[in-house]
């Protein structure tokens, strides 16, 4: 992980005087709309997926899927794999773990309902060492433009690959945390009548959430001493977070890339900047390994990797020594029942110890996005 | 209805070398002439006789911040037929005749055998045993009586400051008779020749009091001349007359920056900084704010030269370019060469910066100041020998963290800020010969808490010989040393934690000759060589726990040599031609191991298919260069000259940058055996008028220049990490021209200037294959194409004491690449850029402020003190420094990034002990 790190200097600029604030540019939308093909194998045998899409407006990001292709699979032993339309867009192919060896080289070609031949080039499937280690260390963070320090979890992963020849990584990784709603649903008032729920529905009141965050993280030894590279910086956790309240599972996946998926990871990531500085590099202009086979003028975004991988997942209970700090979701508010007699909509109320007006999420965990099925790997 | 509306304002008395002298401020409108001359017998204490019948129909309307008497007389008159002729330290006013107080002065010097008046005794000293006779102009005697000389006589002159005794740069002398002039070198030596007769002469430098002199020439000789500073005369509206003949007009192209246009102008921090001065006038842009760098007529910021005392300077500024490298107290001349570059320079494409500093106070010890919230300085000068040799000390620092300090935010406040520069200068005036050295340090340090660490540092040594070896021959030889260097530290992962030291070491001998050849005609020729040493340092683990393997980026050797002649011809008065040619030869030089590359595959790692070895000192490739310097001077009337330049260029070192700005850790770069020097021509033609009405001056100047083979980062460049700098960059050709307009009032209660700039600046990088190419290939606006730009600078002397000045800058928003669309991999989302430089961030606007205050001004006040408030950014207005986009939860937003967004206010106190003209 490469970073042109001098802008940290300029941090006291930043503080002083420095400004930022929004600002849309007008930008000429012609040139969006071009294919993009994101597909990968990995080593794992079963099916693998390849996504079809069209880019967007920047000011309008969305996926735009294309139905309908013909899509092929060729390794560099002559075979061919065919892969199906399982959603709109969403294309899988299968292939039998005899297929996935080590030095194997894969390629893509689609075909598009408007006769577009898009190709890849050939992508090498190396091996992935087992992961060394994901931990975590508790330290303190400072919340720009505040001088507020809040303390939380910084996640690492150490990275051996010693006694292989496997030197460039990409770490993704899922975290899913259990989390709950502070109240059953008990009471209802729509008005005019009082609904009693008896037993009170529980059925909201815990959940589990999955995310996946949207930066890309990798990282090469190739410029190192030896093939190991410790306290490799992933994600961060404040304790000001409910995912740490109950419990917290984290996923993460090690994938083995070619050095020139490595190259075009380190380019999307260089132009990802999260905070502007003085000295900035300027934005690059890269396309991956995907190009138009039938116009070469045509620009194909996207990249088609052959990966190996490898699992992880850690459990989280309960962190020590991190005094967590989390703002409740569910606020009860104290009210007189005869104001809410005969308005319009129903309202969630509490009699215990007092009448209290619940807001939905106080007894619905799902307002926050999670869901109320226990996932399989979940602890019990 | 004579009537007096408002009479003195201020009244001042201060006590000169000699005489006493009175200076009133008065504001008269419509007062009749009896009133108006009992009024000055009053406040001037003396009699002013005249005849009633002569001034019966005169009323006077006056406004004047400070004059003599005499001059407030002379000003009175100047309308009508009087004149005023002063007369036993009273005054007469009589009708078209002066009247005449004594013989000439020549006569006493009849019997003076000597050659010259070049005695041990200075004008100024004669001056003061004889006691200051107003308006009487004295007589310089040339030569010798009886040496009977035939043809022309050859008259070499020194122009010194009469108050310190230094020489002054580009004074002018004036011989009404022959319309002819000449001006002082960097040295203060002028060389005029004449024929054997008496003329009339005139000297005169900018912030100066022109002398007036009666020459006797009879045979070769020498002349020394020393002229008043003009601080406390009359402003110089009054000399208006004076200035039909400006030398610095045959240059065409160059903008001189006296320090007292520096002064003017208001400065953030406090501090003033030639750098942002330049800045305001046409064709000339700040790279951008917290960066060191200027871009010229659309030149990368490598393509600049800058010098102080020969001494070349990599990094110009401080604390990320809010503050100049060295103190501007020191500065006596500044010199920018941007359209026709003399013979003498090269090795820069695009403009020459030319600083040259005082060499001290050679009669008087002083000592002054400034200090403000951030650092302070202060400068010592005086003579080693009195009218000899002087010392100028001057030191600059910035006070430890004070600011940081009181930063609440824990990573500021661990963290630390410093700088510093020092500077000494020694001289030693042997009359035909001056010795000079100069001595110069400056040093940058950050600390970011313990995440970053940051260093740099310029220091140079020059030691310059001057000696004129006969009445037409002088000669300069100069040895020169310099380096920068940097340092820095990233710690901010512990597994790739590194440091990094780079230095670059120049070595410079030269010897530079003015022959005169007539009184028309001058030959400058020269030659030098440079030996450049580059240490490009090592990418090294930082740390125990870094597993980084270091990375060297190697040493780095080059040999420049050059050779130049180049002629001043005055075809006519009215047409002068200066024609000169540089032959360069360069060659990077070993130790070195090149790589070579199999063809038709890009320069890669890769691609390795052979090396070649060089020893040490074995050239690697030679690289010739010749060029052509030419330049015509047109005077089209009293008022007016059009100016024509043809310039080639060529430069061997560059920078590595792929940043927005230019980052204080960007390395500089040899060409090699990959990597070709870049070249360029200049075609500018400018049209330069003055305008009498509200003496204005005014210009206009087109150009078009053509580079070939710069240097462009490829898309993604890594200087860090990839030895193989020609796997990162690529060559091609740059593109631009302009328009530039400049309306000045140079002097005056209100005075400034207006500047206008259209240019354009392109960049193609083409080749048959894909990776020969920067953006497809296709034509692309550089980083500093920025079409539009006006600067306004104003001042406003309230009086002579108060000063407003402020400043203004409008510039069209500089090209940005933006993204075009949006796609998801793996569900990240991604933003695809395609065209290079396409778009443009919002327009820049800023407008300064300052008010300077000076203590009192009482001549022989032990200390002299005055306050500058300075207000950078008045409207507090967000400029953009960078338009970005980020993702953030899954949407991409764009953000826009100032530097400066607030107004932000310094006060500074400048101090000075000692004479106060002594600057």
């Amino acid at each position: 992980m490469q970073r042109n790190n001098i802008y940290f200097i300029f941090l006291i600029f930043t503080l002083l005087f420095s400004c930022i604030e929004e600002y849309t540019p007008k930008l000429n939308s012609s040139e969006a709309y071009l294919y993009v093909v994101d597909g990968r194998i990995t080593d794992i045998e079963g099916f693998h997926t390849i996504l079809i899409s069209k880019s967007t407006e920047v000011t309008n990001p969305s996926r735009v899927p294309v139905s309908n292709c013909d899509v092929k699979i060729f390794d560099d032993n002559d075979n061919v794999f065919t892969a199906e339309e399982y959603n709109a867009g969403e294309y899988k192919v299968y292939i039998a773990e005899e297929y996935l060896t080590y030095g194997t080289a894969f390629k893509l070609e689609v075909i598009t309902p408007d006769g577009v031949i898009i190709g890849s080039e050939y992508d090498t499937l190396h091996f992935c060492p087992e992961i060394d280690s994901i931990y975590y260390e508790i330290e303190e963070f400072i919340i720009s433009n505040t001088e507020e320090k809040v303390p939380g979890l910084q996640f690492y992963l150490d990275y051996n690959g010693r006694n292989t020849s496997t030197n460039r990584i990409k770490v993704e990784f899922e975290e899913t945390w259990e989390y709950h709603s502070d109240y059953p649903l008990k009471w209802t008032f729509n008005g005019w009548r009082l609904t009693e729920y008896s037993p009170p529905d529980y059925s909201k009141q815990i959940c589990w959430k999955t995310e996946k965050p949207d930066q890309i993280y990798s990282f090469t030894t190739e410029k190192l001493s030896s093939n190991v590279y410790k306290k490799f910086p992933l994600h961060r956790i404040l304790n000001t977070s409910n995912k740490l309240l109950v419990g917290y599972s984290l996923l993460i996946k090690q994938f083995s890339i070619s050095e020139d998926a490595m190259e075009y990871y380190e380019k999307v990531n260089s132009n990802m900047i999260s905070e502007s500085s003085l000295y900035d590099t300027q934005p690059q202009l890269f396309e991956g390994n995907i190009s138009c086979l039938s116009n070469s003028k045509t620009r194909i975004l996207g990249y088609f990797s052959t990966m190996g991988m490898k699992s992880k997942r850690i459990f989280i209970k309960h962190v020590e020594d991190l005094n967590m700090n989390v703002n409740p979701a569910c606020e009860p508010m104290s009210i007189d029942l005869g104001f809410l007699r005969g308005a319009m909509g129903t309202v969630i109320l509490w009699f215990e110890g007092g009448t209290y007006r619940l807001n939905p999420v106080c007894v619905d965990c799902t307002v926050l996005g999670g869901e109320t099925i226990k996932p399989d790997f979940w602890p019990n | 209805m004579n009537k007096i509306i408002i009479i003195i304002l201020t009244f001042y008395f201060y006590t000169g070398n000699a005489q006493t002298k009175s200076s009133l401020s008065l504001n008269i409108e419509n007062l009749n002439f009896r009133d108006f001359i009992s009024l000055i017998e009053k406040e001037g204490d003396v009699n002013v006789f005249y005849h009633e019948k002569y001034v019966s129909d005169v009323s006077i309307n006056l406004k004047i911040d400070s004059a003599s008497v005499i001059d407030i007389l002379q000003l009175a008159l100047k309308e009508t037929n009087l004149k005023v002729s002063p007369w036993n330290d009273n005054f007469v006013i009589l009708p078209e005749e002066k009247l005449i107080t004594q013989l000439p002065n020549f006569k006493q010097q009849t019997d003076d055998s000597s050659a010259n008046i070049l005695t041990d005794i200075t004008l100024t000293e004669q001056r003061y045993i004889k006691g200051r006779k107003a308006d009487v102009v004295q007589t310089i005697v040339v030569g010798n009586k009886n040496s009977h000389q035939n043809g022309k006589v050859k008259v070499v002159g020194k122009i010194l400051d009469m108050d310190t005794g230094e020489p002054i740069i580009g004074a002018t002398i004036y011989v009404e008779e022959t319309k002819a002039g000449a001006a002082t070198d960097l040295n203060g030596y002028f060389i005029i020749i004449l024929n054997q007769g008496k003329y009339n002469t005139r000297f005169s430098s900018l912030g100066y009091e022109t002398g007036k002199y009666f020459l006797n020439v009879y045979s070769d000789g020498t002349v020394r001349v020393e002229l008043k500073s003009a601080t406390f005369s009359l402003q110089e509206a009054v000399i208006r007359g004076d200035r039909q003949m400006d030398i610095k007009f045959k240059d065409p192209c160059l903008e001189k920056l006296t320090a007292k246009s520096i002064k003017a102008i208001p400065m953030m921090m406090g501090e003033r900084d030639i750098l942002k001065v330049s800045e305001m006038l046409p064709g000339i842009i700040s790279v951008g704010e917290g960066s060191s760098g200027l871009n010229v007529r659309g030149g990368s910021s490598d393509q600049n030269a800058f010098y102080i005392n020969k001494i070349p300077i990599y990094n110009t500024s401080h604390l990320f370019g809010f503050f100049p490298a060295f103190n501007s107290d020191i500065l006596k001349d500044f010199s920018i060469y941007k359209g026709h570059i003399p013979a003498e320079f090269g090795g820069r494409l695009s403009s020459v910066f030319n600083v040259t500093t005082r060499q001290g106070n050679r009669k008087n010890f002083s000592l002054h100041g400034g200090i403000n919230p951030i650092a302070a300085n202060v400068t010592v000068e005086g003579p080693i020998k009195q009218d000899k040799s002087s010392v100028l000390l001057s030191a600059r620092s910035s006070y430890s963290d004070w600011i940081l300090s009181r930063i609440k935010d824990p990573v500021i406040r661990t963290s630390s800020a410093n700088f510093n520069d020092f500077s000494l200068g020694l001289n030693y005036d042997f009359e035909k010969t001056l010795l000079s050295t100069f001595i110069y340090n400056s040093n940058d340090k950050f600390d970011l808490s313990s995440l970053n660490s940051y260093k740099y540092s310029n220091a140079g040594a020059s030691i310059n010989l001057y000696h004129s070896f006969s009445n037409l021959l002088r000669v300069n030889i100069a040895l020169i040393g310099s380096q920068y260097s940097f340092n820095t530290k990233d710690m901010q992962e512990v597994s790739s934690a590194y440091q990094h030291s780079y230095s670059i070491n120049h070595y410079e001998i030269r010897t530079d000759f003015t022959q005169t050849l007539g009184e028309k005609n001058e030959l400058n020729f020269g030659l030098s060589a440079i030996n450049y040493k580059l240490n490009r340092g090592s990418i090294a683990p930082y740390g125990e726990e870094s597993l980084r393997n270091t990375i060297e980026h190697g040493e780095e050797q080059g040999l420049e040599t050059a050779l130049y002649i180049s002629d001043k011809y005055d075809i006519t008065p009215w047409l002068n031609i200066s024609a000169g040619l540089r032959y360069s030869l360069y060659a990077p030089l070993g130790e070195k191991k090149i790589y070579l590359y199999e063809d038709n595959q890009p320069r890669e790692f890769a691609y390795i298919n052979d090396s070649l070895n060089f020893t040490a000192n074995q050239a690697i490739k030679w690289y010739k260069s010749p060029e052509i310097r030419f330049s015509v001077n047109l005077k089209t009337d009293g008022n007016g000259t059009v100016k024509f330049a043809y310039n080639q260029m060529s430069q061997n070192l560059f920078m590595l940058n792929n940043t927005i700005t230019i980052a204080p850790n960007t390395q500089w770069k040899l060409a090699d055996y990959h990597i070709k020097p870049s070249k360029s021509s200049q075609l500018t033609l400018g049209i330069f008028r003055n305008i009498p009405y509200k003496n204005l001056e005014g210009s206009v100047e087109v150009f078009y220049k053509k580079t070939e083979d710069i240097t462009e980062f490829k898309d993604g460049a890594d200087f860090l990490n990839n030895p193989l700098i020609e796997a990162e960059i690529l060559q091609g050709d740059q593109e631009s021209y302009g328009i530039e307009l400049l309306l000045k009032k140079p002097s005056g209660i209100i005075n400034g200037w207006l500047a206008y700039t259209y240019s354009r600046s392109f960049i193609h990088v083409t080749g048959d294959q894909s990776w020969e190419q920067i953006n497809n290939g296709k034509e692309y606006p550089s980083n500093y194409d920025i079409p539009h730009v006006f600067n306004a600078v104003l001042n406003y002397n309230f009086s002579k004491r108060i000063t407003l000045s402020t400043a203004l800058t409008y510039q069209k928003g500089k090209p940005v690449t933006y993204p075009v669309s949006i796609y998801y991999i793996d569900n990240t989302p991604i933003i695809d850029y395609n065209e290079r430089n396409k778009y443009r961030i919002p327009d820049y606007f800023r407008t300064d402020l300052s008010l300077t205050i000076e203590g009192n001004l009482k001549k022989n006040k032990l200390i002299h003190s005055s306050w500058m408030f300075s207000v950078y950014n008045l409207t507090g207005r967000n400029n953009a420094y960078s338009v970005y986009f980020v993702s953030e939860e899954g949407k991409i937003k764009s953000y826009k990034y100032s530097v400066i967004g607030t107004p932000f206010i310094t006060i500074t106190w400048l101090f000075k002990l000692g004479n106060y003209a002594a600057q």
